[in-house]
C-alpha cells in the first residue's frame, strides 16, 4: 500500500513539474477568416424593369464614400440601367459616421435631387453592399442626410441580406 | 539484511506508515491542485495570446483588402504583406510575397488546411527551441447574397510565443514551489495524527502488559467514540470479566481450603479422646480374649493414623492460609539431624555423612520435619543403606537423602511433592498420610530454599534440599 502511494506521489510530482508547458500543436481553428476582396465596387442602378441591379466599377471594393461618389457621378450613355440617385461632381470625401449599427452618410446633394424613391434605395444598397463585402454585419442600416431636405430613417436595402 | 529488508523494518512501524501515507496524500493533493491550476492558467494564457494574434491579423487584412485590386497583382500582395507585418507570406496562385525569418515554420499541413477551409487557422510550431504561432488566413470574398468564398489569396503570418512560454513556465515553477510548501505541513499534520492515534495504542499495550503481569485491575480510559475507544471499552470488559472469573475461582478455592481446615479442627478434639481411649484399650489388650485382641490392635493403629492425618491436614491448611511462620534460630545441623534420627530410632538404619559441624540459622522444628519425612520416605519406599549427607557453603546448606532402592521413574519424580500422590497405585494404603512430601516441600519453600527429586548415580532415589544458611539474616 505504501509503495503504491509513493509511486503515485512521485508520478504526480513528475507530472506537476513536467506538465502544462506550452508546446507545439496541430492545426487549430483560429476564428473568422478575413474578407474584403472584391472584383470591383458594387454600384446599384435601376434597369428597364425598375429593378435594382448591381454593377461593378473599377478593380477593387473600395470604401462606402467612394462607392457613393461613383454612383453620384454615374453617367448614362445610351441604353442600360439608369440612376435616379442624383448627380454631384463634389470631389471631397463624403462624411461617413457609424453609430452602433447605423451608418450615416452625408450626401452632397439636396433631397429633391433624388428623382425617385428608388434612388434612395440605390444609395442605401450601394453603401450597404460595400459595408457587407468589407466584412460588415448584414444587420447594419444606413441613414442618409442631405444638404437640404429631411434625412431618411435608418434603412435596409431590399435586395441585400438583412441578417 | 538487504537494504530493502532494512527499509521495510524501518517503515514497518505504525507511526512511519501513518506519516508516509499522510505525506504521500498531501503531496499528491498539493501537486495535483497546483498542476491543474497551472495547467489551466497556462493553457488559458496561450489561447488568449493565440486569439489576440489571430484577431489582429484578421482585422488588419479585412481593413486592407477593400483597397486592393482583385485579382491582385504582385504589388497588391506586397502591400498586404507589409500591412500584416512581421514575418509573413502572402500567396495568390503562382504569385508569392514573402519576407522575414522563421517562414519555414509554415507547415505544408497548415497550407493544405488553409486552402480547404473558410476559417482562419493557427498552429504552434517549435523549432530551434523557439515556440512560434503560425496563422494561416484565407482571404474571403463576401458575395452580395451574403455567401463567402475563398478568393485564392492566402496570408500566413509567424508570431513569437516565447514570452507566453516564459510566463507558463513561471506558472509551473510557482506551482511546484507551492506543492513543496505543502510537504512540511503534511508532515506536521501526520505527526499530530500519528500521536493521536498511537497514544491509545500505547495505553492499550501498557494495560495489556499489566494484565499479563497479574494486575487484574488494569483498565483503560476510553476517549472519544472512535474504533480505538471501542477497542478500549472491549478491553475493559474483557479484563473485568477475567477479574470476576479469577476472583470467583480464588473465592471457591479459599472456601474449599477453609472447609478442610475447619473439618480438621473439628475432628481434632474427638480424635484426641479417641486416641486416649485407644491407648487405654492397648494397655488392656493383654487381658483380652485372644479373638478380641487383633481387632483392638487394628482399632488403635487406625485411630493413631487418623490422628496423624488430621495433624498433617491442619499443617497443610496453615501453609495454604499463609499463616505458617518461620522461627529462625541458630542450629548446628549435624547435631540437629542426628537428634532427629535418634528420636525416631533410625540411627542404626541411616548413615549420616557430615564432615563436621555446620552452623546455620533456620527453623529447628521445620528442619526436623523435613529430615524425618525424607528419611522416613526413603526407609519405607527405598532400600537400605539410606545416606543423609550434609554440606554447606557461604550461603546455602545442602541436605541430601539417598537410598539404594529401585529409584524414581520420571513421572513419579515430577509428582512426588503433590498432595496424596501415591507412587505405587497397586498399594491402596500406605503408612503415611500422603501429605508428608507436600509438607516437606512447603517447609523448604517457607525457608526460601529449593527441593528436588531424582536418581543418584549407582544408587536409588535422591532427594536434594537446599536451604539458605542464614535464614532471615544478612550473611
Amino acid at each position: 500500500m505504501i509503495r503504491g502511494a509513493l509511486v503515485a506521489a512521485l508520478t504526480a510530482a513528475a507530472l506537476g513539474l513536467a506538465g502544462c508547458g506550452a508546446g507545439p500543436s496541430g492545426v487549430l481553428d483560429g476564428g473568422e477568416a478575413p474578407t474584403g476582396l472584391a472584383p470591383g465596387t458594387p454600384v446599384y442602378l435601376v434597369d428597364d424593369a425598375g429593378s435594382l441591379v448591381a454593377r461593378r466599377r473599377g478593380d477593387r471594393l473600395s470604401t462606402i464614400g467612394q462607392a457613393i461618389k461613383m454612383l453620384l457621378t454615374a453617367s448614362e450613355p445610351g441604353p442600360g440601367p439608369r440612376s435616379y440617385a442624383g448627380t454631384s461632381e463634389v470631389a471631397l470625401e463624403l462624411p461617413i459616421a457609424t453609430t452602433g449599427d447605423v451608418i450615416t452618410v452625408g450626401l452632397p446633394i439636396d433631397r429633391d435631387d433624388v428623382r425617385r424613391e428608388i434612388g434612395i434605395d440605390q444609395l442605401v444598397c450601394t453603401a450597404l453592399a460595400v459595408h457587407q463585402q468589407s466584412g460588415g454585419s448584414p444587420a447594419t442600416r444606413v441613414r442618409l442626410t442631405f444638404v437640404h431636405g429631411r434625412d431618411t430613417g435608418p434603412r435596409h436595402c431590399p435586395v441585400l441580406p438583412a441578417s | 539484511m538487504t537494504a530493502l529488508g532494512r527499509a521495510r523494518a524501518l517503515l514497518g512501524g505504525l507511526r512511519p506508515r501513518l506519516i508516509l501515507a499522510f505525506v504521500a496524500v498531501g503531496a499528491i493533493a498539493a501537486a495535483a491542485a497546483a498542476w491543474a491550476s497551472a495547467a489551466s492558467a497556462g493553457s488559458a494564457l496561450v489561447e488568449q495570446t493565440q486569439r489576440q494574434f489571430a484577431g489582429e491579423i484578421e482585422r488588419t487584412v479585412t481593413a486592407t483588402a477593400p483597397g486592393l485590386p482583385y485579382p491582385p497583382d504582385q504589388a497588391a500582395l506586397d502591400r498586404l504583406r507589409v500591412t500584416v507585418g512581421g514575418p509573413a507570406l502572402v500567396t495568390y496562385g503562382a504569385l508569392r510575397s514573402a519576407s522575414g525569418p522563421g517562414l519555414a515554420a509554415v507547415s505544408p499541413e497548415l497550407r493544405a488546411a488553409t486552402g480547404e477551409t473558410g476559417r482562419l487557422l493557427v498552429q504552434r510550431v517549435e523549432s530551434d527551441g523557439v515556440l512560434r504561432l503560425v496563422v494561416g488566413a484565407p482571404v474571403m470574398i463576401t458575395d452580395l447574397n451574403g455567401q463567402r468564398r475563398p478568393s485564392g489569396v492566402e496570408v500566413y503570418a509567424v508570431r513569437d510565443l516565447s514570452a507566453v512560454r516564459e510566463q507558463v513556465d513561471a506558472l509551473t515553477a510557482n506551482a511546484s514551489r507551492t506543492s513543496a510548501l505543502a510537504l512540511p505541513i503534511a508532515v506536521l499534520l501526520a505527526l499530530l495524527a500519528a500521536r493521536g492515534v498511537l497514544r491509545p495504542v500505547r495505553d492499550l499495550r501498557a494495560a495489556a502488559r499489566r494484565l499479563g503481569g497479574g494486575d487484574l485491575g488494569a483498565r483503560l480510559r476510553p476517549r472519544g467514540s472512535d474504533e480505538l475507544a471501542e477497542l478500549a471499552a472491549t478491553f475493559n470488559e474483557t479484563a473485568a470479566s477475567l477479574e470476576r472469573s479469577v476472583g470467583e475461582l480464588a473465592r471457591m478455592e479459599a472456601d474449599a481450603r477453609r472447609f478442610v481446615a475447619d473439618v480438621s479442627h473439628e475432628l481434632r478434639t474427638p480424635l484426641t479422646t479417641l486416641t486416649a481411649v485407644a491407648e487405654v484399650l492397648e494397655a488392656e489388650a493383654g487381658r483380652m480374649p485372644s479373638d478380641a485382641r487383633e481387632p483392638a490392635r487394628l482399632a488403635v493403629e487406625e485411630s493413631r493414623k487418623l490422628a496423624r492425618l488430621v495433624e498433617d491436614l491442619i499443617e497443610v491448611s496453615r501453609f495454604d492460609a499463609g499463616v505458617a511462620t518461620l522461627r529462625p534460630e541458630e542450629v548446628e545441623l549435624r547435631a540437629a539431624v542426628r537428634d532427629c534420627l535418634r528420636s525416631r530410632g533410625w540411627l542404626d538404619q541411616v548413615e549420616l555423612d557430615a564432615p563436621g559441624e555446620l552452623r546455620a540459622v533456620l527453623d529447628r522444628r521445620r528442619l526436623d520435619v523435613v529430615t524425618a519425612n525424607l528419611v522416613g520416605n526413603a526407609l519405607s519406599h527405598g532400600a537400605p543403606p539410606v545416606v543423609v549427607r550434609l554440606r554447606g557453603d557461604d550461603t546455602w546448606a545442602y541436605l541430601d537423602v539417598v537410598d539404594h532402592g529401585p529409584g524414581l521413574p520420571d513421572d513419579v519424580a515430577a509428582h512426588v511433592f503433590d498432595r496424596f500422590y501415591k507412587a505405587d497405585t497397586a498399594r491402596g494404603r500406605s503408612n503415611g498420610s500422603g501429605l508428608g512430601m507436600a509438607i516437606t516441600a512447603e517447609n523448604v519453600k517457607l525457608h526460601g530454599g529449593t527441593i528436588g527429586a531424582g536418581n543418584a548415580d549407582g544408587a536409588g532415589a535422591h532427594f536434594a534440599v537446599r536451604l539458605p544458611r542464614w535464614t532471615g539474616e544478612q550473611p
